[in-house]
């Protein structure tokens, strides 16, 4: 455990390593983010999104962006995570599984310390957001922060065996991203590839923390069911590849 | 006495994994649970005891396996085939700067170096001012470890294992990069640890730190166990068996095609044996040899009798026809002759006797028979023989 945290600590600062303002860049990163997404789709494309009339672009955008940046940053860093600490393995013992965990955990800390600001400016910028809304976040976040292990798992224990795998997974989640509803919402769509939109995963959790914050529905239901399965069933997938591949690692980097 | 380490039938073996296709399929093959192709043997069928308090030195030639062992020890590699079983904290030192980021300084260094080791945040900082102080690289220690030298590097290694204080140490080849002074201060560390009940495995191709730091040795040889024992035993075998190596490589250029005409010598008996195996004698012992020489004209023949050092220096040579010695007719057609080599003055280590069949007038060389001799002891001194000798 000790470990982990040590491992977890160095992810986090190794991204600030030599950056002159540190930590800061956790706080800027998201505040200019957002300011870029409101310039560009509310004043150059003036953009109309169903759904995010009464609470504006940048709050409908703000609300689910940083789940998405969660996920598929996490994934790509933690792809080539076991590979990365190649010369630590060979080396010394130690369990690959923790510093996959260990690499998204960090990634996650980050833009949750982000979202975290982000959500603080959003509030204190006029959005009306419900606050019992707020202490369901965590829940929503716990599921896919467990969708994201068992993702990254599974990714980094394949990169080992075929690196071209960082490569592909780069270009798929830059497809991604326009296949899942942050920046536009679901109903905007036809109605077959609304349905079809079901089946990614990630649909889920923008939409879901837009109703938590900005609508109020505070309710649970058979989607949230539905994607906590998911979640649990990705988790299992990524572990059970991880812990039958890890042995043989060693003869692979 | 417990066994702190067990090994039992290990093996490992490496795929090939040049292709990407070699790469996919046993991808594929590992997630459906099969076992992966693996054609490279590493290490075969090791079994391997240490109890506490033991200090075993392994030994081998570069790619026997020891450091792989080391590495299937710590349980840093997974062994293919077998078990191994560790009863208590061991620290390894298997590779120099193993474990350290290059980017990071050595104090941050030290403090992952140590969660490693599974050492608390808290043992870790009381620990800190010891650990430097025993390093003793100066403000370096503030610096990133890439800017560092290899000696310094192993420095923090050796003082990281030295806080730690494990019941098992393992150090692989890597004394042998710090300076004079600092192999000293580690030699003496190792001491002092060894002689509080710790175990120590080490691996080196320094058979002077073998056996001044070791009292049992292995030696590895492609991949298997050769040799298991008393540290001067095994060490004096495998350095005789670099010293027959590097004689036979030169002898190859240069041997003769021996006539199988004429004379030759038929059996030989080293103290009543007459197997081809080495014989295997304490130092200070005395040698009893016979041999009969083939004569097809049924007059005698002579015989000559060398002993060289396994490398191939020649230590000592005489013939029948120079000691005017009788030979024993045993038939029309063999001769016998006898001697006793009395108290051997030779000095642990490999040996071989050569017996050369010779004509009559003890001019010309006919056959050459060699027989090996190893000479055990734990004496120190250095050549070939001992003198006789007093101090004042």
């Amino acid at each position: 455990m000790a470990l982990f945290w040590h491992f977890l600590l160095r992810d986090i600062r190794s991204r600030y390593l030599g950056s002159l303002t540190g930590l800061l860049w956790a706080v800027l990163h998201p505040a200019l983010q957002l300011l870029l997404y409101a310039t560009v789709f509310q004043h150059i494309f003036k953009a109309r999104v169903v759904g995010a009339e009464s609470h504006g672009f940048v709050a409908f955008v703000g609300v689910g962006f940083w789940a998405w940046v969660l996920f598929a940053e996490s994934s790509s860093r933690a792809t080539t995570a076991v590979l990365d600490q190649a010369a630590l393995i060979g080396k010394v013992k130690l369990s690959a599984q923790m510093l996959v965990t260990a690499s998204v955990c960090g990634t996650a800390a980050v833009h949750l310390f982000g979202y975290t600001v982000a959500l603080i400016i959003l509030a204190a910028s006029g959005t009306a957001m419900h606050w019992q809304g707020a202490l369901l976040v965590p829940l929503v976040i716990a599921m896919l922060l467990l969708l994201t292990l068992g993702f990254a798992y599974l990714l980094s224990a394949i990169q080992v065996f075929i690196r071209d795998l960082a490569q592909i997974i780069s270009q798929v989640l830059a497809f991604w991203f326009f296949l899942t509803p942050v920046v536009y919402s679901r109903e905007m769509l036809p109605a077959f590839a609304r349905e079809w939109m079901a089946w990614n995963p990630l649909t889920y959790y923008p939409e879901r923390l837009r109703q938590l914050l900005l609508d109020g529905e505070l309710a649970f239901g058979a989607a949230d069911a539905y994607a906590l399965l998911i979640a649990f069933l990705v988790f299992a997938i990524g572990t059970f590849a991880f812990r039958r591949l890890q042995r043989h690692f060693e003869d692979f980097l | 006495m417990t066994a702190l380490v067990q090994m039992q039938g290990v093996a490992k073996r490496y795929p090939l994994v040049h292709r990407k296709a070699d790469r996919m399929r046993a991808l594929v093959r590992l997630l459906f649970g099969l076992k992966g192709e693996q054609n490279i043997t590493v290490l075969e069928d090791v079994t391997l005891s240490i109890r506490a308090g033991e200090s075993l030195g392994i030994i081998g030639e570069n790619g026997a396996g020891k450091s792989t062992l080391l590495k299937v020890l710590t349980g840093v590699l997974h062994p293919s085939s077998g078990t191994v079983a560790v009863h208590g904290s061991l620290a390894a030192l298997l590779e120099l700067g193993a474990g350290f980021h290059p980017e990071y300084t050595g104090r941050q260094n030290i403090a992952t170096a140590a969660a490693l080791m599974g050492m608390s945040t808290s043992d870790t900082a009381q620990k800190i001012d010891e650990i430097i102080e025993f390093a003793d690289i100066g403000r370096y220690i503030d610096e990133p470890i890439k800017h560092y030298s290899t000696g310094m590097v192993v420095r923090l290694g050796f003082a990281i294992v030295a806080a730690r204080k494990p019941q098992l140490l393992i150090t692989d080849e890597v004394l042998a990069v710090g300076d004079e002074s600092f192999q000293k201060k580690c030699v003496r560390w190792i001491e002092e640890y060894l002689s509080g009940g710790g175990t120590l495995l080490l691996v080196s191709h320094s058979m002077y730190h073998v056996q001044k730091l070791c009292k049992h040795a292995l030696w590895m040889h492609q991949g298997r166990v050769r040799a298991y024992g008393d540290v001067f035993e095994v060490t004096q075998d495998y350095l005789a068996y670099h010293e027959r190596k590097t004689a036979k490589e030169a002898e190859a250029e240069k041997r003769v095609p021996v006539s199988t005409e004429g004379y030759r010598v038929e059996s030989i008996w080293l103290n009543g044996r007459s197997e081809e195996l080495p014989l295997v004698l304490p130092e200070g012992r005395g040698l009893e040899i016979s041999a009969e020489v083939y004569t097809p004209d049924a007059r005698i023949p002579h015989i000559a009798i060398g002993l060289i050092r396994a490398d191939g220096t020649a230590v000592y040579g005489t013939s029948s026809e120079i000691d005017k010695a009788l030979a024993t007719r045993v038939s029309d057609t063999m001769v016998r002759y006898s001697l006793r080599l009395d108290a051997l003055p030779l000095l642990p280590g490999g040996y071989t006797l050569r017996f050369h069949a010779m004509d009559p007038e003890g001019l010309r060389v006919f056959d050459t028979q060699t027989r090996d001799l190893v000479i055990r002891g734990d004496c120190r001194e250095f050549g070939l023989v001992r003198l006789s000798h007093q101090w004042h």
